[in-house]
């Protein structure tokens, strides 16, 4: 039975597009089996940043209304094989999910995947509460401001009462990212520290992802952040990956360069 | 197929017993009144039942009378209860007639010695409210008196004190508040953005934080042991004696019995502390715990 992340965040535009490739990709890396399915249907991104928007023929809704079969939708990635991608349909809307069809194509994978990632879109519409109804394990992205951490308070919140686990009595297990972490920013007091964010949603933090230019620039180039070695930010999706395989690896990029000793002093 | 146009279903809920101790009309109706005055809003239309179970004799121009007053107060009798002599009377008024309570052969036990004490000369006057409400809401699982709250008037405790004092002087008002339990909703996980919990008729307990943009309601208190960032309303139903209780106070909006202050009316001083949040003369009142 594969395990069934949903990546979400209730705002939009905090990463979740990005995190989904990177840990999806950074899973395959490891040598799971994953699939990664864009729950963003309308509004497809996902095939952008893994570079396969050329490869797209069928779709998670054609997939959804039997117009197609899993086999024919499911892209493989040609950078690691034990990735695959499930698009989203560009010309739908979110109303073409079902629960019963997302429920039985999950089935399905689960077959033969390890892990299924669900890029959720933002919001806490149908498209979100799809993408989030049949998942054992979230990760909530979240910005260090303050409109984006309220925003995740609430999915987290319907997390725990709308999800199929929920429904169950059961629980999601949850994970924190913060992503777009800036340390000299925080020390300014210009954002919200990573304690501030994990005290407000007490939630388990899982990653602290440092904004960087280089994930603007993968993702233009159609590379999943986490494969670049030169950069901050991929190697804290790649930390924040072992730790989801159940590793303890030490934070990095917490603390703003050259101010060791001075941060010690007056930071605390 | 027709579906049914309705369904029975046998309910428990919670009603308030007046129990009479007394048969002085004028002792109760000057102690009722002041009960009723303390919160009115609660008294409001409440159904009640009349327990005439100790009153001795029950005479059909008492029972009017305390109805008199009863309704006088804004409070609805809806039953009499007491030995099955009062049967034809309950029929008559168009009131329901229900059996004595289970507690009679107590009470009856403590009247007793309560009157020889008094050398049997003194008459017991007074009234006695009682809530005997019951399980009602879905979860309340089972229900047992816990809490015997006595509200006596200065002269309560003379009856036994001075059995020598003529009646009209040795009238005792005992009041007794005996509420059945409703054990307290408890909530061990955050309470999120967009999340409303509410507490009917009994104290709301949160084991973990109130975010930004939650709700949380009792009609008794609120304990959070967390951050309360949300909005808690404590008293919905008119409890002016409701409070609210948290660990560290960042509100957006505190309100006990409909009086209410913003996120920006709180004093910058208290903000972050450990508090509580009571009514004082009408006035939300917050106090550094």
């Amino acid at each position: 039975m594969a395990k069934i992340i949903v990546v979400t965040s209730g705002k939009g535009g905090v990463g979740k597009t990005t995190s989904s490739a990177a840990i999806s990709t950074g899973l395959a890396l490891n040598g799971h089996k994953t699939v990664v399915i864009d729950f963003d249907v309308g509004l497809r991104n996902l095939d952008l940043i893994l570079n396969c928007e050329r490869r797209v023929v069928f779709d998670f809704v054609q997939v959804l209304n039997k117009e197609a079969t899993l086999k024919q939708a499911l892209i493989k990635d040609k950078r690691c094989e034990n990735l695959h991608i499930l698009a989203a349909s560009q010309t739908r809307d979110k109303d073409a999910l079902t629960k019963e069809g997302v429920g039985e194509v999950l089935d399905e994978l689960s077959k033969e995947f390890d892990y299924i990632i669900c890029d959720s879109p933002a919001g806490i519409e149908h498209g979100a509460l799809m993408a989030l109804y049949f998942a054992d394990e979230a990760i909530i992205v979240t910005n260090p401001e303050v409109s984006s951490v309220r925003d995740s308070d609430r999915i987290i919140g319907i997390l725990q009462s709308r999800s199929r686990k929920a429904e169950a009595g059961e629980t999601v297990k949850e994970h924190l990212l913060v992503t777009r972490y800036n340390p000299v920013r925080v020390e300014k007091g210009e954002m919200l520290s990573v304690e501030d964010v994990e005290e407000i949603l007490a939630v388990p933090l899982l990653g602290v992802i440092p904004e960087s230019e280089s994930v603007i620039r993968n993702s233009n180039q159609g590379t999943p952040v986490i494969l670049d070695e030169k950069s901050d930010a991929g190697l804290a999706y790649k930390d924040m990956v072992s730790r989801l395989l159940g590793e303890q690896v030490d934070y990095r990029f917490l603390e703003a360069e050259k101010k060791g000793f001075l941060k010690r002093m007056f930071g605390g | 197929m027709t579906s049914n146009a309705f369904a029975l279903k046998s309910q428990m809920i919670p009603l308030t017993v007046i129990e009479f101790t007394s048969n002085d009309e004028q002792a109760f109706e000057q102690q009722i009144a002041q009960k009723v005055a303390t919160s009115p809003a609660l008294f409001d239309r409440m159904p009640a039942i009349l327990g005439l179970d100790e009153l001795e004799p029950v005479t059909e121009s008492l029972v009017q009378k305390l109805l008199f007053i009863i309704r006088k107060n804004n409070i609805l009798p809806i039953a009499l209860r007491g030995s099955d002599t009062l049967q034809s009377l309950a029929q008559k008024l168009d009131l329901a007639w229900i059996p004595p309570g289970r507690k009679k052969l107590q009470k009856q036990a403590q009247k007793a010695k309560a009157s020889i004490e008094a050398n049997e000369s003194s008459e017991k006057s007074g009234e006695g409210i009682e809530n005997t409400p019951s399980p009602k809401i879905e979860e309340a699982v089972a229900s047992t008196p816990t809490e015997q709250l006595e509200l006596s008037s200065p002269e309560a405790s003379s009856v036994e004190d001075t059995p020598e004092a003529p009646p009209a002087d040795s009238r005792s008002s005992e009041v007794l508040i005996q509420n059945t339990h409703i054990p307290a909703k408890v909530i061990s996980t955050p309470v999120r953005s967009g999340q409303q919990i509410y507490a009917k008729d009994t104290d709301l307990i949160i084991l973990s934080q109130v975010g930004q943009g939650a709700e949380v309601i009792a009609d008794g208190n609120i304990h959070i042991y967390g951050t309360l960032r949300g909005r808690a309303i404590a008293g919905a139903s008119g409890n002016q004696q409701a409070r609210i209780f948290c660990q560290s106070l960042q509100a957006e909006l505190v309100s006990i019995a409909g009086i209410y202050k913003v996120s920006d009316d709180l004093p910058s001083d208290q903000l972050g502390q450990s508090c509580q949040v009571g009514l004082k003369e009408n006035n939300l009142h917050i106090d550094t715990l």
